[in-house]
């Protein structure tokens, strides 16, 4: 069975469009075992019951952005190894510095094709 | 531009300034623009709303189309922004008068320099020239 095939995601991202084209471009992957959610704390409770092996989660939402949930997830037991892609508009050095020290795998800046998008998963969790 | 457009166009800009409302307070104007902003917020939300699943389980979506789909996040979170900028100025900048023709003439969409000067929403507003032609604006 091809990891693709075991594959669990977590899809973060305050905005429709953008959630629905991560999930296009994973399904284009192969990737089907993918979950959403609309904001940081939602994510949290669905991951709770839910553990992936990966959040993909965009970085700047309302309430907790992408690096809050970052730190959530790895402050606590059952998420801390989850593998985490952020997704931001701003690849600022500030950011990106920040998410590596809090534990950030991989990150994408947009507008991303599923070219890059499968690159930067394949960085994290070996190849499709 | 010529022809029964920019006669009534002129014939509106005469009254205008017959009734001595060629102008508006830039406190007004800035808070009419923030309003719009904030329509046009929710207007992108809801494309987002529409779009999202449509996303989801669309096939073959190239690369160059799924790239400029992103942009309307950025068209969302920006018009978002430059609301919150436009609420700022507005308790910030002095508090004088503009012209209201100039800027009238630089709005393609007469509705919304309805909205903005008039305070009148009319995003279709009907009209009629001198030949009796019904014209859309």
């Amino acid at each position: 069975m091809a990891l693709r095939d075991q594959l669990r995601v977590m899809v973060v991202d305050d905005m429709s469009t953008s959630r629905g084209l991560i999930t296009n471009a994973l399904d284009s992957f192969g990737v089907r075992q993918v979950g959403s959610a609309s904001d940081g704390a939602i994510a949290l409770q669905k991951l709770e019951a839910t553990p992936v092996h990966l959040v993909i989660s965009d970085y700047n939402m309302p309430g907790m952005d992408g690096l809050q949930l970052l730190h959530a997830l790895r402050s606590h037991g059952p998420t801390a190894g989850v593998g985490f892609l952020l997704i931001t508009g701003r690849a600022d050095r500030e950011i990106i510095e920040r998410g590596k020290q809090l534990g950030m795998n991989n990150f994408l800046k947009k507008p991303f094709d599923p070219a890059s998008l499968r690159g930067a998963i394949e960085a994290i969790v070996g190849r499709l | 531009m010529n022809g029964p457009v920019s006669a009534v166009n002129a014939q509106n800009i005469a009254r205008v300034s017959q009734n001595d409302e060629a102008s508006i307070k830039v406190s007004v104007l800035s808070r009419r623009i923030q309003d719009e902003l904030l329509s046009l917020v929710i207007l992108a939300a809801e494309v987002q709303v529409a779009l999202g699943p449509t996303l989801a389980e669309a096939q073959s979506l190239s690369p160059s189309v799924q790239r400029s789909l992103q942009a309307i996040d950025r068209l969302h979170q920006t018009l978002d922004d430059l609301g919150r900028v436009m609420g700022h100025l507005t308790h910030q900048i002095p508090d004088g008068t503009i012209d209201v023709d100039p800027l009238s003439r630089v709005i393609r969409l007469r509705h919304l320099a309805h909205k903005l000067f008039d305070d009148v929403d009319a995003p279709f507003a009907l009209s009629e020239d001198d030949s009796g032609d019904i014209a859309w604006f």
